[in-house]
């Protein structure tokens, strides 16, 4: 049987098993299928998981659209060279042309140069990390703009809903109890504005909270 | 909707629409996800992205994590939904197959026919290998079964090379005992 044939019955089982009636009641969560897909599934779930999905064409159908939107979205995990000959072409490169741009930049050593940097790296957050759970009383820092009056902290949800704007004259703020716990464990992120004395703003880059527990 | 924001806003906005849409596309139609259904998807991803800041620094800064876990959700909600209304047909559900899937009409005591062998060489294979082959047909790569089942690739493949033997073996003895 060649590979033809066999998505041809792969095809008629699928059909067949869409026209049965399925039984719902066991149809496995959506936020389970998420976390399989992002490999968050402990290990010992996904079979029987994989087993439930497989044998319901509705499930199979939303596990479809989920990796989808996963493989669209998610964050490259990896970086894998292309080829072996680029590597080894761009350290041919480094040694051959290294030396005479480094001769080069000795000759013009006087000459002061800075870097570029995009419009929000210079307001920087500095606390908390990536990934700690947003709760009253937490203490949020970032780094200081000459001409900046005030301060906005933006906790957002992941549905892109501002939660809470927070204002702060200062370049840190404490989270206040007046946010509930409800609201907090919505928030995805946070960012910090400044609102600058000309009348414009600058932004820091979103940061990423872990969502709390219910 | 895009009328009320500034060019650089808009621009950003639609670069990043635009990038999704274009891998949800490809993906989705080779797992045959009705494109209905990315309509809906993706407009609720621009409209999520488009609440979600001001200007197009914002925009440019949302690394791919947040677009994640914003469309993610925006699915998660959107098949959500569908369970709640329930109001699917199963016609519509069975007109749905993979792009490598489709396959012209066939008369449908055939087509029953070819159903009923293949759930019985389903049931008579193991189940890791019923679920690599399952998959496989589905349409997914080898690095995303990995991912979903927790096995290394080298394992995967095994498991799909022997699983597709084994489905091929089975499928060719109920043929011929069936002429």
């Amino acid at each position: 049987m060649n590979d033809d044939q066999l998505r041809r019955a792969y095809a008629a089982y699928r059909t067949s098993a869409a026209r049965k009636t399925q039984d719902d009641s066991d149809r496995p969560s959506l936020e389970d299928m998420q976390q399989l897909l992002d490999g968050t599934l402990p290990h010992e779930q996904r079979e029987p998981l994989l087993n439930r999905v497989l044998s319901n064409a509705e499930s199979t159908r939303e596990l479809a659209m989920l990796s989808a939107v996963s493989q669209a979205s998610a964050p490259r995990r990896s970086w894998k060279p292309a080829h072996w000959w680029t590597m080894a072409a761009a350290a041919v490169l480094i040694v051959v042309v290294g030396p005479v741009l480094w001769r080069a930049g000795e000759a013009g050593r006087d000459q002061v140069y800075r870097a570029t940097t995009p419009e929000h790296a210079d307001l920087v957050i500095i606390t908390p990390r990536q990934g700690v759970p947003l709760t009253p009383g937490l203490r949020v820092t970032w780094s200081s703009l000459a001409d900046a009056d005030r301060y906005i902290v933006e906790l957002v949800s992941d549905r892109g809903d501002a939660v809470a704007s927070i204002a702060s004259p200062d370049t840190s703020l404490l989270l206040p109890d007046s946010i509930s716990l409800a609201r907090l464990r919505s928030v995805s992120g946070f960012m910090v504005v400044a609102r600058l004395r000309d009348g414009g703003q600058r932004q820091s880059l979103l940061r990423l909270t872990a969502k709390r527990a219910p | 909707m895009d009328s009320d924001l500034d060019p650089a806003r808009s621009r950003a906005l639609s670069r990043l629409a635009d990038e999704f849409a274009s891998v949800v596309r490809r993906v989705g139609h080779a797992r045959g996800i009705d494109p209905g259904d990315f309509d809906l998807l993706l407009q609720e991803v621009r409209v999520r992205l488009w609440k979600s800041g001001a200007s197009s620094e914002k925009l440019e800064g949302l690394g791919s994590s947040y677009v994640y876990r914003v469309a993610m959700s925006a699915a998660i909600d959107l098949l959500r939904q569908r369970r709640a209304r329930r109001e699917e047909t199963l016609e519509h559900a069975g007109v749905t197959s993979s792009a490598a899937l489709r396959i012209e009409q066939v008369d449908l005591a055939e087509q029953d026919d070819l159903a009923q062998r293949m759930r019985r060489a389903f049931d008579g294979m193991a189940g890791n290998r019923r679920i690599v082959v399952q998959l496989h047909l589905e349409g997914y790569e080898r690095t995303e079964i990995s991912t979903m089942t927790g096995w290394t690739e080298a394992k995967v493949r095994n498991l799909l090379y022997r699983g597709l033997d084994d489905l091929r073996a089975a499928l060719t003895v109920s043929r011929e005992a069936s002429e």
